[in-house]
């Protein structure tokens, strides 16, 4: 998915957007663009139209889009940024996006202390989950909500996202119940992000959740309880904003760029996609 | 004399296979050297699994398979499942992959000193005896990467509906494509193709992948002279000619046959003969 958000000078965020890549960073950019400019000024607005200082892209399409190197920055160190704004005194990032997955100790300023990634591998990453709801023909956002009415949640013995996707089959043909299934799916997903958290050395502090998995509400309502079992009382950020983190966090540091340089050309949301296209 | 007649059933990850087999046993039954020769194949057959497969699409596809022959339930002595066939209710017995793939690959190619399956999931490779029996075998973690799911999921995200009729033999790795995980590798395919490298690059990446991970297999079990191939990519020409290319760096010739993909099914068939013949006569 592509995000893109817009953050005044004075540093409010004005306009989030979110789209499919649909098999091309380029057009899921274009089209976050557009929801992001509607979210700022309205639909009646025409394309183009918002005053851009300074844009920073980071993500896995950060290469392919063209932009100039200047203008790109590291994924963790933009949502260590994002996670910071949204919630204030996040200590630890975790940050499950469709691709991978990052634990992160900060710093109050958000600054990284230390962190952690995952394999190149689909396990507990947000495409373990398209990929079995694929297998299942469910939308990706029907699962969650599935999971949770598990009567007796099974556990999963696959690693790898293919052979969970034969158990799935193998188990539903013998009978056992999709939503018993499918939390055992989502708390495989927990369980891959706290053994995550514990590589990276624990929780310490207040932990914000990033990336598109935090929308899933079985995994958030399993890795709550884990953290809970394993951490105590300690704070989870999320909300329906965190899946915006790394992109709020790239605008903090255009933001950041912009008032140190104090750039005095800028151009316009049409000159971004220009950029791009280059 | 008397006539035996057996199944194999192989319950692979996508497909379901099946062979039958016919012996010709007298006196002490089978078990004297070079008894596997004796089998005769009647006929084989091979149907992609449906979601959620259950005992009834085998069962159904066991007796389609009979049909075919002009048999019925009652003319065969012994069921043998293999795969994923151990929870098959009707079958009589089971016998592990590699133990049927071995006799196999003895059966169909009797020079051969070892054998490399590429399935879907499952990748094995293993040194035999003359006698088709297993000394050392090698078989994948769980883990897809590098298989034949692997190609099928880069040539769906590539959307080739057939395979491309010729592959560029020169720079066929345009950067690299992922070598870890299946799933990722779609991926991949995608920033290549933004990248701006074409759909047959990228697939030729991915088979020489495929090969190279088989390849490895051979080498760490130091295999020599003629090895057989099995599994559903043993009848993918490209992969197979790239692993060829491979394995001649090794001095390995490669081999394979039209009932490669089913050799799980004929091992597990030939090996019910034998068990057969021990509890029968």
């Amino acid at each position: 998915m592509a995000k893109v958000a817009f953050i005044r000078e004075t540093g409010e965020v004005l306009g989030l957007g979110i789209a499919v890549e649909g098999g091309s960073y380029r057009e899921g950019f274009y089209r976050a663009m557009r929801e992001a400019e509607v979210d700022a000024c309205g639909r009646k607005h025409g394309q183009g139209i918002l005053s851009v200082r300074r844009s920073v892209v980071t993500g896995y399409g950060r290469r392919t889009m063209l932009f100039p190197k200047s203008c790109v920055r590291p994924e963790i160190v933009c949502h260590s940024q994002g996670a910071s704004f949204l919630f204030p005194g996040t200590r630890t990032l975790l940050d499950i996006g469709g691709q991978d997955m990052k634990v992160a100790r900060l710093d109050d300023t958000g600054r990284i202390l230390g962190f952690q990634m995952n394999d190149r591998c689909a396990a507990g990453c947000g495409r373990f989950l398209t990929y079995l709801s694929d297998e299942l023909g469910l939308e990706i956002g029907e699962m969650g909500a599935q999971a949770l009415q598990a009567v007796r949640p099974a556990r999963i013995d696959s690693t790898c996202t293919v052979f969970a996707g034969l158990e799935l089959r193998t188990r539903l043909a013998q009978g056992e119940r999709r939503e018993d299934l499918l939390l055992g799916l989502h708390r495989a997903v927990a369980l891959k992000a706290m053994s995550l958290v514990w590589r990276s050395g624990g929780i310490i502090g207040p932990l914000t959740v990033t990336g598109g998995v935090s929308r899933n509400v079985a995994v958030m309502r399993e890795l709550r309880s884990l953290i809970a079992e394993k951490f105590g009382d300690i704070g989870v950020n999320c909300d329906s904003t965190s899946i915006f983190a790394g992109a709020v966090g790239a605008a903090i540091l255009a933001r950041q760029e912009f008032l140190r340089l104090d750039a005095s050309k800028g151009t316009t949301s049409r000159g971004v996609r220009e950029e791009a296209r280059l | 004399m008397t006539e035996c007649v057996t199944v194999g059933l192989d319950l692979g990850s996508r497909y379901l296979k099946g062979v039958i087999v016919r012996f010709l046993v007298e006196g002490q039954g089978l078990g004297e050297p070079g008894w596997h020769n004796r089998a005769h194949v009647m006929g084989c057959e091979c149907q992609p699994l449906s979601r959620g497969c259950g005992e009834s699409q085998v069962r159904s596809f066991f007796e389609e398979l009979l049909r075919e022959q002009g048999l019925s339930p009652r003319d065969v002595s012994y069921i043998a499942a293999t795969g994923f066939g151990d929870g098959v209710a009707f079958r009589t017995g089971y016998f592990h992959t590699i133990t049927a793939l071995g006799l196999a690959a003895s059966f169909l190619c009797p020079e051969a000193s070892g054998l490399v399956d590429v399935g879907a999931l499952h990748g094995r490779a293993a040194r035999i005896n003359s006698f088709g029996r297993v000394e050392l075998c090698r078989v994948t973690s769980r883990c897809a990467a590098g298989l034949g799911q692997f190609l099928e999921n880069v040539k769906q995200h590539l959307a080739l509906a057939e395979e491309p009729v010729d592959l560029p033999k020169e720079g066929r790795k345009p950067r690299g494509i992922s070598t870890l995980c299946s799933v990722l590798a779609e991926s991949d395919a995608i920033n290549l193709m933004n990248e701006g490298a074409s759909k047959d690059e990228i697939y030729a990446a991915a088979i020489d992948f495929v090969a190279e991970t088989a390849g490895r297999e051979l080498v760490m079990l130091d295999l020599r002279d003629k090895v057989f191939l099995t599994g559903g990519l043993s009848q993918h020409d490209f992969f197979v000619r790239s692993l060829e290319q491979r394995a001649s760096a090794s001095g390995i010739t490669i081999i394979r046959h039209s009932l490669s993909a089913v050799a799980a099914a004929l091992g597990a068939a030939i090996w019910a003969g034998f068990r057969w013949s021990r509890t029968s006569i």
